[in-house]
């Protein structure tokens, strides 16, 4: 190949770019791929309760008694099973692993068909997490945030996972035009902060569901999903446990906070009670 | 005759049934999706002879409204993913002023203002197929290639459907007050490309959707690199990087490409194309800035033939929420295009600068819904033999209004 002037200076701008691969200063927990993530990230001028102990339950418990208004006569979980399952084993750890000026930042993703299956759509929840005061805080910064699956396929057109959106995780300072959707709660100990803002919902560590407040969202969401709320009211299920001590065994693994062999063991362990 | 076609129908319908009774699409491991985007605008335009309002659909070859399929399968016990796209595009009625091809309606609009300019036939922009695993990804077909939108979409405002580094709006435009016989010279004239000779856009040189093979390298941190290989002797690399790092978004883009069959526009028998682009954005005020560079050189290029051109194109503004609606956008774009004149050195010229620059304002519904508005002024001027700058240097500027709207789904 001839020496031009052009790919001189492409390969020196290339050399360059390696140099700095990952700029990034907020510290992963868990991260799928670029939109779909749970870190750690420095909140500034605040002092939370960090790092705090919280378990797997109890962050199911509270998660799954948040709705959303979906409709004028329905309301949906304001987080799918799936990232619930996320969120009760990571977020544990991220708080445990946070410093006081630090908040737990978060991503997640739900893919939804239409058309019969022949199109598919990715929506993200994000928000951020932290505890004050001996209460657990949430912030939603955005909801049901649809991916622009087409921009995708100019920028990345072969799907290499590299478009990264902006994501808004809420803020202690009520945003001008923040998420503002109507929330509800099944659970006794969840309530809005502030004046009742809708993106900020304060809870105690220890809920106890309200058996006709879920009832009644029950029967008036066409969409919500009894799964998740009878895995969280019915947790002491073997299956179930059997699963999410799994998946919370494979994210201590994860966050390098036990070792191969305490992973492989504690493993055999659980094999040997399917 | 008849039969054969029968038959084809037949086996066409048969083929549909399958797919109908068995529904891929609840499969887990198989997935398929429509996606795309339909762009339309109104423009208004200033010749300095003359003005009126024509309506133009599409917004260009990068950007122009498509309908993509795709699908995936996952081969779990190979460790692979398998799968395919197929995009179709909406063409100009017209063949291009060579007799060629249709081609995206926005690259005919000019005065004339013909209705089949806006799009009367259906075409495919790409298909293709491929196969990804731990080892990176490759995929053949007609696709876009590394080096496509390489100094385009780096933009992280994502204020690209109203504004790219590519001539695209004013690109089949007329340039008015020239000398008699030449009045039917396009802007598109002045923004050659070396690689692509035909296309008048300026930057993104090596932009079309080419048959090929690309093949993209397993992404190592927050960069991607991916080489291509397509019709005819095209090979091309790129390198991308995205960051975030003290809410300040980067986005670094570079591709370099060479063309066997390049620079036939000035004699020579191949060209290369060095692109970048940088991108920065305050995610917490909105504030950003684009800066993209692009060069090109032929190889043998004829004497008096220009063998090299180089284009600048810089972007900057806001975009941040001021309402409740979704996002605004404003901002200030100024591009320049030197030397890229073509065909134009057997009138004399040895030398041309394009400028353009525009205003631009966006506002976005959500993630499903902008429309914008945007002004631009497009000016020339030429260096060359006396009959040269005498025919071009009078060239009025042309003004261009547009008020447009992109869905999305």
């Amino acid at each position: 190949m001839k020496i031009t002037r052009s790919n001189l200076i492409f390969i020196s701008t290339i050399t360059l770019l390696f140099f700095n691969i990952n700029l990034s200063i907020a510290e992963d927990i868990w991260q799928e791929d670029k939109n779909t993530y749970i870190k750690i990230s420095p909140s500034q001028g605040v002092n939370n309760s960090h790092p705090f102990s919280l378990s797997n339950e109890a962050v199911s418990k509270i998660l799954t008694s948040i709705h959303v208004k979906k409709s004028s006569k329905s309301t949906e979980l304001l987080f799918s099973e799936e990232q619930i399952t996320l969120l009760s084993n990571y977020l544990p750890i991220a708080l445990s692993k946070a410093a006081s000026n630090e908040d737990v930042i978060f991503a997640l993703s739900q893919k939804k068909s239409s058309l019969g299956g022949l199109k598919t759509s990715t929506y993200y929840v994000s928000g951020s997490a932290f505890v004050s005061e001996g209460k657990l805080n949430i912030l939603i910064g955005e909801h049901n945030k649809v991916a622009n699956r087409a921009y995708e396929m100019a920028y990345d057109p072969t799907n290499q996972g590299i478009v990264e959106y902006d994501f808004n995780f809420g803020n202690r300072i009520k945003p001008k035009f923040g998420f503002d959707t109507p929330v509800s709660f099944t659970a006794n100990g969840l309530t809005l902060a502030n004046n009742n803002r809708n993106d900020w919902i304060v809870s105690e560590l220890d809920v106890q569901p309200m058996p006709s407040m879920a009832k009644n969202t029950m029967m008036v969401s066409t969409n919500a999903q009894p799964t998740v709320i009878k895995a969280s009211m019915q947790e002491n299920e073997k299956s179930d446990d059997l699963v999410a001590r799994f998946k919370q065994l494979e994210a201590l693994k994860n966050a390098n906070l036990i070792s191969e062999e305490e992973y492989k063991m504690k493993r055999e362990q659980l094999i040997d009670e399917l | 005759m008849k039969i054969k076609t029968f038959s084809k129908t037949c086996l066409s319908l048969a083929i549909l049934s399958s797919f109908s009774l068995h529904s891929y699409a609840d499969e887990e491991k198989y997935s398929w999706n429509i996606s795309g985007w339909i762009n339309e605008g109104l423009t208004y335009y200033d010749d300095g002879v003359g003005s009126d309002v024509a309506q133009l659909s599409d917004n260009g070859t990068t950007l122009g409204s498509r309908i993509t399929l795709s699908g995936n399968y996952k081969l779990e016990e190979q460790g692979m993913d398998v799968g395919f796209e197929v995009i179709i595009e909406p063409l100009s009625g017209t063949p291009n002023f060579a007799g060629g091809g249709h081609q995206t309606p926005l690259l005919f609009a000019n005065q004339d203002n013909l209705d089949t300019f806006n799009g009367g036939d259906v075409g495919l922009l790409g298909s293709s197929i491929y196969v990804g695993g731990d080892w990176g990804k490759l995929t053949i077909g007609l696709q876009s290639m590394p080096t496509d939108n390489i100094a385009v979409l780096a933009d992280p405002s994502g204020t690209i459907w109203s504004g790219v580094s590519p001539l695209f709006r004013a690109n089949g435009f007329f340039i008015r007050g020239v000398e008699e016989g030449s009045t039917n010279v396009a802007w598109g004239q002045f923004a050659q490309c070396l690689a692509t000779p035909g296309l008048g856009i300026g930057i993104d040189c090596n932009g079309i959707y080419r048959n090929g093979v690309r093949y993209d390298l397993p992404a190592m941190g927050n960069v991607s690199v991916a080489v291509g290989y397509a019709n005819d002797e095209i090979y091309d690399i790129a390198v991308k990087y995205s960051a975030e790092h003290e809410g300040i978004k980067t986005n670094l883009h570079a591709g370099y490409s060479v063309n066997k069959d390049g620079g036939s526009n000035v004699g020579g028998n191949s060209s290369s194309t060095l692109q970048f682009q940088a991108g920065l954005m305050h995610v917490s005020s909105g504030v950003f800035g684009v800066a993209t560079y692009q060069m090109e050189e032929a190889d043998d290029a004829i004497v008096g033939s220009g063998d090299d051109t180089d284009a600048y194109y810089f972007k900057a503004g806001i975009r941040k929420q001021f309402n409740s609606l979704g996002d605004s956008a404003f901002y200030a774009e100024y591009a320049t295009y030197n030397d890229q004149y073509g065909m134009a050195h057997l009138d004399g010229v040895t030398g041309s600068e394009l400028s353009q620059w525009g205003l631009a304002a966006e506002q976005y519904f959500g993630s499903r819904f902008l429309i914008y508005a945007k002004y631009e002024n497009l000016s020339l001027s030429v260096d060359g033999s006396d009959a040269a700058r005498s025919a071009y240097n009078s060239a009025k500027d042309l003004s261009l209004v547009q008020l447009g709207g992109t869905v999305f789904f």
